[in-house]
């Protein structure tokens, strides 16, 4: 999807006129480097919600960086990528983990030439060239490692990197955090962190919406999309109550079931490679497939399911 | 299929969209379905409160019910495998096997029959009912095209006062929620709470306090309250060291420790106040004698009344225990470990820099990584003494949650109780680091009795956690903050050993603490305990220590804590 269909689409949605012809004045007042255009991305999926893009919106024109809240399957990638995609920005996307250190974000230094040289890493870079940065699951680093974009995320607006400069950030940067907070097994960002921040709370996805998404992104029949929304459903109920883990929950791997399905694969192998097998605990495989098959026969042809 | 119970619980929840209501009826695949989807179309136990109304008192109850059940799984067929098309399959092997089993008797009786007529007419066969059931099925049949459930009921209505002259009535669906059914669950689930965070005093506690008390300190009294105990003319019989010895092992079960391990560790810890105490390490195990018969006996009715409290309520202490589960995992096996490796980027090591210009060796940068296998064992203290009657099976329950979680993470972990009699400091040991996981069952033998040495048990952990070599050692201790051995009054024979009361026991409690932490142990404090003793508790543990009143809480509130408490080692 290009940005011009992208933005038809969150027109559609009803989101203000107003706030897209600001988003275009942002556009035209940041012009992107040639050598950074490969890196504005073209999303595959659109989010849909007209309230969320409201908020990223405003939040992202009125300067602030943005923390995107909620648990999995909640679009937070997706809305991540789109808004670089509205704003016509070169994205770095930094997978957080225990191992992230300030290294990974900044850059490290390296030799070149026989001297020792700064290579620039995603923050660094994304700071300089006016780019966005999504800090992927940032509650999954450690918050020392974090501390040294603290300078960059506020007011201040720079980042001192020990032994090269201080890079000021361009008015076109933005951070884009995402987390999956107040689940199994997150754990606390500081409040240092978090008030550098304005924070989306994401919503949890309705049958609605995925409804939408699987009639605009699959060819399933219109009476089959009712039943995989209910199984993606049932399984989020399941995992918000505590029966299962949040692995099973993933519209990622339903829609490369979907995929492999529409290619000819049974349905149950396609739906075990994408969702029972998420998960490693023999337990929680049998209660989704026990889910599976209230809603689907063993040996459903996967040919009916589409159009 | 035979299901599992945690299988036929989430099958029933996914489809009847209510996680508040345990199954209970046939484990079968399709009756589950069809219950679950009854209850999802009836909800708030509507059909049910139907039945009971209008049928509970006439003498043909169970044929109505059967005529209501039919017409309500007939009205709710269709919409039923249109948003649960898989269970199609299983619909035909159920009622096939209905018929078959049915088709075979010779004689049925009404209810039956229906059963039999039902059968044939989901498997597709042709009806043959006689001619008073004839017209009954056409009317059941002639309800699907009702819209709502309010026009199905008035159907039924129809149907029982024409074939059956029972004047049946409906209820609105407001009415009978706040009459009967929400009422009801409410209290349900009232109870329930309650159960968990302020447990009631049985009477049955009582009595065996008494006739153990007895059989103990050979005094007899009525009740602990009338301060019998305190009166100068109480006659304690003198028991020699031995004598006292039996009376422990009869009470408590065999010593597990070898004598010269015993003599050692009491040598290094029973010291200043503890001076003269003895060790009884037990795993449980009795004497065949009738003396000992009984103490058992008393061990394991605690052991029943502990598990039923457990599975009244299982399926959420299970929910607890796999939320632990993960936040544990998340949280102890993320963090530590920091190590070094030389890389080509990262930070410069100016010692090796030389390397580079002598032969172009380009690893000259250091990295840091966190290993994730940071090795752990956990320690779990559960208070074993009387102030802990009236909560016993609460104790159990979370000490077995937390052992659940941590054995489920393949975590080294010891469950021991603890308790006093005589000069003697009574370990029960549930389980070892090294146990297989079935052994975390045993926390269930909880049963509390006689006073308690908190010092002296942890002093004992301590010396003993050097056994298993972990590099981070956790201590869980599930206590009321009331450390109380008044050994003098209920023995007689160990003048030697100080008394362990007051602000002396909490202060030594509390420095056996501190003792720990210098030795880099992380601690966590669980208060089992009252209101009035949360200032003792704090005083013993610090700010480390969880109160947990309401148990939908407990797996984060503990998984935080102890989170928190790691990482200060």
């Amino acid at each position: 999807m290009n940005r011009f269909e992208l933005i038809d689409f969150i027109k559609k949605q009803g989101v203000e006129e107003a706030l897209l012809n600001r988003v275009e004045d942002f556009v035209r007042e940041n012009p992107i480097d040639e050598a950074y255009k490969d890196r504005v991305p073209e999303s595959l999926f659109a989010y849909y919600g007209k309230e969320i893009w409201t908020k990223a919106l405003h939040g992202i024109l009125s300067g602030y960086h943005i923390l995107l809240s909620g648990p999995k399957a909640t679009g937070k990638n997706v809305l991540s990528e789109n808004l670089a995609q509205v704003f016509n920005r070169p994205l770095w996307n930094i997978s957080l983990n225990v191992n992230s250190d300030s290294g990974a974000l900044l850059g490290g230094k390296t030799f070149k030439a026989g001297e020792v040289v700064l290579e620039k890493g995603p923050v660094t870079l994304a700071a300089q060239e006016g780019g966005f940065a999504i800090f992927d699951e940032i509650n999954m680093a450690k918050n020392e490692s974090l501390s040294v974009v603290h300078s960059a995320l506020d007011y201040r607006g720079i980042i001192d990197i020990p032994g090269y400069k201080r890079v000021k950030l361009s008015k076109a940067t933005r951070f884009i955090g995402t987390m999956n907070y107040g689940y199994m097994g997150t754990r606390e960002l500081n409040e240092a962190l978090i008030s550098r921040f304005l924070v989306i709370d994401m919503p949890i996805l309705q049958g609605d919406s995925l409804a939408l998404i699987l009639r605009e992104e699959t060819r399933l029949r219109e009476d089959k999309i009712d039943l995989f929304v209910r199984l993606l459903m049932d399984l989020q109920n399941k995992s918000l109550q505590g029966e299962i883990s949040s692995k099973s929950v993933d519209i990622r791997g339903l829609f490369a079931a979907l995929k492999m399905m529409e290619g000819g694969l049974a349905l149950l192998p396609a739906l075990e490679m994408g969702i029972i097998n998420k998960s490693f605990d023999q337990f929680e495989r049998e209660i989704v497939e026990d889910l599976i098959l209230t809603l689907f026969s063993k040996d459903q042809d996967p040919g009916e399911l589409f159009r | 299929m035979s299901l599992s119970d945690r299988r036929v619980q989430n099958l029933y929840w996914s489809i009847s969209e209510n996680y508040d209501r345990k199954y209970q009826g046939d484990p079968a695949f399709y009756v589950i379905g069809e219950r679950a989807f009854l209850d999802l179309v009836f909800p708030k136990n509507q059909l049910e409160n139907f039945i009971k109304r209008n049928t509970q008192f006439l003498s043909n109850q169970e044929d109505l019910r059967k005529v209501i059940e039919i017409a309500a799984k007939d009205w709710i067929r269709d919409s039923f495998l249109r948003v649960r098309p898989g269970m199609a399959v299983h619909e035909g092997g159920h009622y096939e096997g209905l018929f078959q089993d049915l088709d075979r008797m010779r004689k049925r009786s009404f209810s039956q029959e229906m059963d039999y007529q039902y059968s044939r007419h989901r498997t597709g066969r042709p009806l043959t009912p006689g001619p008073i059931l004839s017209p009954l099925l056409e009317d059941i049949f002639s309800l699907k095209t009702c819209k709502d459930s309010k026009d199905f009921f008035q159907g039924i209505i129809g149907i029982l006062k024409k074939f059956f002259h029972v004047n049946a009535e409906f209820v609105s669906e407001d009415i009978v929620v706040e009459l009967k059914d929400l009422g009801q669950d409410e209290e349900v689930k009232k109870k329930k709470k309650r159960r968990i965070v302020e447990e009631k005093i049985r009477e049955e506690d009582f009595e065996s306090e008494e006739i153990e008390s007895a059989e103990f300190t050979n005094v007899k009294r009525d009740r602990p309250e009338e301060g019998a105990l305190e009166e100068p003319g109480i006659q304690v019989a003198s028991k020699g060291e031995e004598k006292t010895f039996k009376r422990i092992v009869m009470h408590f079960g065999n010593q597990d420790l070898l004598q010269g391990r015993q003599a050692e560790l009491e040598r290094i810890i029973s010291r200043g106040i503890h001076k003269g105490m003895k060790l009884h390490l037990t795993r449980g195990n009795f004497e065949k004698d009738m003396n000992s018969r009984f103490f058992e006996d008393q061990i394991l009715l605690q052991r029943q009344a502990n598990l039923e409290a457990f599975e009244k309520d299982q399926h959420h202490y299970r929910r607890a225990i796999f939320e632990l589960r993960e936040i544990l995992r998340k949280n102890l096996f993320d963090d530590f470990d920091q190590s070094q490796w030389r890389t080509s980027r990262g930070e410069v090591d100016p010692q090796e820099v030389w390397k580079y210009y002598a032969y172009g060796e380009k690893n000259i940068f250091n990295k840091k990584y966190f290993d994730r296998d940071g090795s752990f064992s956990v320690d779990i203290l559960l208070d074993m003494s009387a102030s802990q009657q009236e909560r016993q099976e609460e104790v159990a329950i979370q000490g077995f949650l937390i052992t659940e979680a941590l054995v489920e993470l393949g975590i080294p972990t010891r469950v021991m109780g603890f308790c006093n009699l005589f000069n003697y400091q009574i370990l029960r040991l549930f389980r070892d680091y090294k146990d297989d996981k079935r052994q975390n069952m045993e926390i269930f033998s909880y049963k509390a009795s006689g006073s308690n040495r908190d010092g002296y048990a942890l002093r004992y952990v301590f010396e003993t956690m050097k056994e298993i070599q972990a590099e981070n050692q956790v201590l869980i201790v599930l206590s009321d903050g009331r450390p109380n051995d008044q050994i003098h009054i209920i023995g007689g024979s160990n003048q030697e050993v100080a008394n362990y009361e007051d602000e002396e026991a909490v202060y030594d409690t509390a420095g056996e603490v501190l003792q720990g932490r210098i030795r880099n142990k992380a601690i966590l404090g669980v208060f089992t305990g009252q209101d009035q003793d949360l200032d003792q508790e704090k005083l013993i543990f610090g700010h480390d220590f969880v109160r947990i009143t309401d148990l939908s809480r407990f797996s984060t509130v503990v998984g935080k804590y102890l989170k928190s408490v790691i990482e200060r080692i």
